[in-house]
């Protein structure tokens, strides 16, 4: 499949949003993602800052307080920086 | 005798039966999603599939929804579908309610501007419990406007509003901030009555 900038850009976004708008999720964890979400908002083509958000959902996802559920959108998260980051290489 | 009984029971009813490219609705852009077998174009008409709204839009906000859509007409091999409402996923929604929160469920038959009649179930979540006074208020005033707006616009624009609820509750989200503070609000399940 063809790598489409734009849509992943959307996707991540809208899987922020989304997590955002859970009661289920711990404010901590709600802070990192709002800090990340801004980067893909301003800076979606600096790679240093892309990794930065990379690791702060690392961190988010080890987090025991997380539930299962949001896990898993997190990794879906990971996934998708990832692939921009290469993408940006 | 004996014989015969065996040639009979050897027909395959599975080898007669052709297979159907299902065609989604034109508002998801008329793209292929899926396969149907039957012998008949004309048995498959009513038939419902469901499929996730995701797939279809391709927007990941959407993961939470099922669509159902209905067989409408067959053209050759192609079965085209028709919007025919959706489901929301039971894991979503029990993520919504949490303790000392009320939960409004309303049930409704709509009747929209082409005359179709459609029931729908929706959820409001408050923040805090509230007085049965002040749901009793809200339940009217949800309902009321649920009513015009169907009555409003055809079938198909209202399918398209109910997927985005803040567009469909705007103006009662609006008028009862005073009355009661309300956090969440969804449609549960919204199916197109064709009987």
């Amino acid at each position: 499949m063809e790598f489409n900038f734009d849509k992943e850009i959307q996707d991540v976004k809208d899987l922020i949003d989304m997590l955002l708008g859970d009661v289920m999720i711990p404010k901590n964890v709600k802070n990192i993602l709002q800090n990340i979400g801004m980067i893909v908002e301003r800076e979606s083509k600096n790679v240093v800052k892309l990794s930065e958000a990379i690791y702060g959902l690392q961190d988010i996802s080890e987090d025991p307080n997380l539930p299962l559920n949001a896990k898993s959108d997190v990794w879906q998260l990971l996934n998708k920086l990832e692939k921009v980051k290469e993408h940006l290489k | 005798m004996a014989d015969d009984n065996k040639k009979r029971a050897v027909v395959d009813k599975w080898k007669k039966k052709k297979a159907f490219k299902l065609i989604a609705p034109k508002q998801f852009g008329n793209q292929e999603f899926g396969e149907t077998v039957s012998m008949k174009p004309e048995q498959m008409i009513g038939r419902t599939v469901k499929i996730n709204l995701s797939i279809l839009t391709n927007q990941i906000r959407n993961k939470n929804t099922e669509a159902i859509l209905r067989v409408s007409k067959v053209e050759g091999s192609n079965a085209q579908t028709d919007f025919a409402g959706f489901v929301l996923k039971q894991a979503f929604l029990r993520r919504m309610f949490r303790r000392r929160t009320s939960k409004i469920e309303i049930v409704e038959t709509v009747i929209t501007k082409d005359a179709r009649k459609i029931r729908m179930k929706y959820v409001i979540v408050t923040f805090g419990k509230q007085e049965v006074s002040k749901t009793k208020l809200i339940r009217k005033e949800f309902s009321d406007n649920v009513k015009k707006l169907a009555s409003e616009n055809s079938t198909e624009k209202f399918l398209e509003l109910s997927l985005n609820t803040k567009e469909l509750f705007a103006d009662s989200l609006q008028k009862m901030k005073k009355i009661a503070p309300i956090s969440a609000t969804e449609v549960e399940k919204i199916k197109v009555l064709y009987k």
